[in-house]
């Protein structure tokens, strides 16, 4: 049986800043846990988030980079949900109006469409191997992140990693991030579904060498359940790297509800056209120096 | 000396007072001190009494005294409500789930406030998280209205409120999400005033609800209160929501001729309010018309919306606000097999119940196919008030009405009355949905001598209009002393 994917990423990268997201925290990696950390990216009650320019800034070189739209404005909302490493019980991203949209990137002669990039701010590290406690480190937490959502256009596993690649070079050159995958500066959510069926998402994909190896499984599969006469429904999955499978964790019913509204905390990002020409010329200067 | 009647000068009495030499900061905090030590056991408007810092700060307040480096609070003795940040200082919001909270960070209003010398005596009781209009909810047990001892205070500021009516402090520093610095100063014959959203720093302000939240002041008038908003306003790049940079001189207006100004009076929150308010509320009119203003009547079809809109706005970002509190950072961690039992259990018995009822509603209205239907037609709600009222406001200079519909209820009954407390909420909350700034001083008194507020509304960032005729009205107007001390 013959079957046709159609394969959608979902690129989340930490863009290079000297400070986290919305406070003044250095944005570093590693080091002693908790020693980053202050009122705000703590989450301690009555701290309002701080917008840091520099990651708007990157934000739009990377929409630039990507070919995208840069909307004159743009609105951070709050997605809710319980977590020990999400101190706030919400993070704060966007969603209906992110900060780039409809772009799109040639990959040897086909346009990959871009649906949007959204700034959001990274959750802090849980570490369970000391014991009996599990342990949170917020060095991590509040960091930026652009997360990159792409059309689902991708029609295999080898054109999904040439696509990665293809960003993190841009990305690198113009030197709006560096995409270390040993640090967790690369991590991608894929989605894929065959004929035109129902999509499975697969969380949590740490390099590109995995996500080939999760999509050829996950193809496999679900080629494997129509080849049976069944149906593929929507699931998220996730990737289990020592067994090199990928293995159900929830169905759309369980689905958590982010209870999405405007971070009334924030008023709405206006960007105006002397703000992306900016972004433009330092993009300009990249890439001829 | 000046002895017993210190509690009852102003702020501005009080600044010549000590620049005079007649007093100095430590002998006036040692005054309040005292006088809370007698009353608080009482009134219980005080959570905490932080009597050695606010030694310590009168202290410095006199050498700035001594240095000339003075600003019209410096040494002045102060309280802050309880969900204002004070590094060191226990700050409870009221609530079991904070009962041992200490900040790390001051609030943006504490910094500069102790920046410039201002003496702060204590943090005052509060409707846990600012939810409620009774002050009787309190996981530190009800405040008593000084006015009369069967009454509620009102909340949520009613420790703040009582504290000024007893003369416990020279004038006192809350927050308004819904009318909760205006009900209680209503209720205990104070002023109040709700400033403009964006004009005081929120930074520090642990939240309600963000986009209706304002710290402002309460105080023994409306100058007071204007001393007061020049001494917390300040441009804070903390707080992105700011509009307002640096904006001094509230009390400006004070003393100004009304000649010419034009009133807007919605009638129909004249007609909902019980006989002996309308008649105090209409007496005010008629002081105005004497002074030279043109009063109009002003129709709001949108309030009938404003109540639902409210609750389902402020329930929304109270719930999630409230989030941060699961007893793994704050509170004290309840019993579980796990992580998310240990959750349940911490929220579930941190929480007192009308704070759990608003995480409810708030979440309900926010989940995945009911956010259409409320939340959205909430905000639509809002957008249309807000229009309403700044349209009024384009013909009038400001709006009057009664402060609330009736006077302070006897205790036990609006606590079982939802629908009755509902009803105070809906005059207040129009100025929290609109953003606009709003006082209430006392304006009469009813039959059983309960204090009437009388509530001034005005354009957006121009307190000091609304400051200045709430002060030409108290300049004539005879208050009564707090009769259950
Ligand atoms: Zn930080």
């Amino acid at each position: 049986m013959t079957v046709q994917p159609r394969i959608g990423l979902e690129i989340h990268v930490r863009p290079v800043t000297k400070t986290k997201l919305f406070c003044t925290c250095e944005a570093g990696f590693g080091g002693r846990p908790n020693t980053r950390c202050c009122p705000r990216c703590l989450g301690l009650p009555g701290s309002m988030p701080k917008l840091n320019e520099q990651a708007v800034r990157q934000a739009v070189k990377a929409g630039l980079a990507l070919g995208c739209e840069i909307p004159s404005k743009s609105v951070f909302v709050r997605k809710g949900y319980s977590y020990p490493d999400l101190p706030k019980g919400y993070q704060i991203t966007q969603w209906e109006d992110p900060i780039c949209r409809d772009g799109r990137v040639e990959l040897s002669g086909k346009k990959i469409g871009i649906f949007r990039i959204q700034l959001e701010e990274d959750a802090g590290k849980m570490i369970h191997d000391r014991g009996a406690c599990t342990l949170v480190d917020y060095n991590r937490c509040g960091l930026p992140l652009l997360e990159i959502v792409t059309a689902p256009e991708l029609e295999s596993p080898e054109q999904a990693a040439a696509f990665v690649k293809e960003l993190i070079a841009r990305l690198r050159k113009y030197g709006i991030a560096e995409c270390r995958m040993e640090q967790g500066g690369l991590r991608m959510d894929v989605n894929v579904s065959l004929n035109g069926g129902e999509r499975v998402e697969i969380k949590n994909i740490n390099s590109i060498r995995f996500m080939g190896k999760a999509l050829r499984y996950e193809i496999g599969r679900q080629r494997e359940l129509l080849e049976q006469g069944g149906a593929v429904s929507y699931e998220t999955r996730r990737y289990d790297e020592r067994q090199e499978i990928t293995v159900h964790m929830r169905s759309k019913e369980q689905s958590p509800d982010y209870r999405f509204f405007p971070e009334p905390d924030l008023p709405p990002l206006l960007l105006s056209r002397e703000d992306i020409a900016a972004a433009r010329r330092e993009l300009d200067q990249t890439n001829h120096g | 000396m000046v002895g017993e009647e210190l509690f009852r000068a102003s702020i501005g009495k009080l600044r010549r007072l000590l620049d005079q030499r007649e007093i100095s900061a430590p002998e006036l905090a040692e005054y309040f001190l005292d006088r809370m030590q007698r009353h608080n056991g009482t009134l219980n408007c005080y959570i905490t009494v932080t009597e050695e810092q606010a030694m310590e700060m009168a202290r410095r307040a006199q050498r700035k005294i001594d240095q000339g480096d003075v600003r019209i609070w410096t040494g002045i003795p102060l309280s802050v409500k309880d969900n204002i940040s004070t590094k060191g200082i226990k700050t409870t919001c009221g609530s079991r789930m904070l009962e041992s909270y200490v900040p790390v960070y001051d609030a943006t209003i504490i910094s500069k406030l102790r920046r410039y010398g201002a003496v702060l005596l204590g943090k005052t009781n509060m409707d846990p998280f600012g939810m409620g209009n009774t002050c009787r909810t309190s996981h530190f047990g009800p405040v008593q209205n000084p006015v009369s001892s069967g009454r509620i205070p009102g909340g949520s500021s009613g420790g703040a409120a009582a504290c000024v009516a007893a003369g416990l402090c020279a004038g006192a520093l809350a927050s308004d999400t819904g009318g909760s610095i205006r009900q209680p100063a209503a209720f205990c014959g104070v002023t109040g005033l709700k400033p403009t959203y964006g004009t005081v720093p929120r930074y520090g302000l642990i939240a309600f609800a963000s986009s209706l939240d304002q710290i402002g002041p309460i105080a023994a008038s409306a100058e007071d209160c204007g001393y007061l908003l020049d001494a917390i306003t300040d441009y804070d790049p903390n707080d992105s929501t700011m509009r307002q940079p640096n904006c001094y001189g509230y009390t400006g207006k004070v003393g100004a001729s009304l000649k010419g100004i034009k009133i807007g009076v919605p009638a129909v929150l004249l007609e909902k309010a019980e006989p002996a308010v309308q008649a105090a509320v209409l007496d005010a009119v008629e002081f105005y018309k004497d002074a030279g203003c043109e009063c109009v009547p002003v129709s709001l079809p949108g309030r009938s919306y404003a109540l639902s809109a409210y609750y389902i706005i402020s329930s929304a970002e109270a719930a999630s606000n409230l989030s941060r509190f699961d007893g793994i950072r704050f509170g004290s961690r309840g019993e579980g097999e796990t992580c998310t039992e240990q959750m349940k259990s911490s929220r579930g018995n941190g929480f007192e119940p009308e704070v759990k009822r608003r995480i409810l509603l708030g979440n309900y209205v926010l989940s995945a196919g009911y956010r259409e239907e409320y939340y959205q037609k909430a905000t639509a709600a809002r957008n249309r008030i807000k229009a309403e009222l700044e349209n009024a406001l384009q013909a009038c200079d400001f709006l009057l009405s009664p402060t609330l519909p009736f006077t302070a209820p006897r205790v036990g009954v609006l606590e079982g009355d939802l629908i009755r407390r509902y009803e105070a909420d809906a005059y207040t909350v129009l100025a929290n949905l609109s953003g606009l700034p709003a006082v209430t001083t006392p304006c009469g008194y009813d039959g059983d001598g309960l204090p009437i507020g009388l509530s001034l509304t005005g354009r957006a960032f121009d307190e000091a209009s609304i400051l200045g005729a709430a002060a030409a009205f108290e300049a004539q107007f005879t208050r009564r002393e707090a009769a259950a001390l």
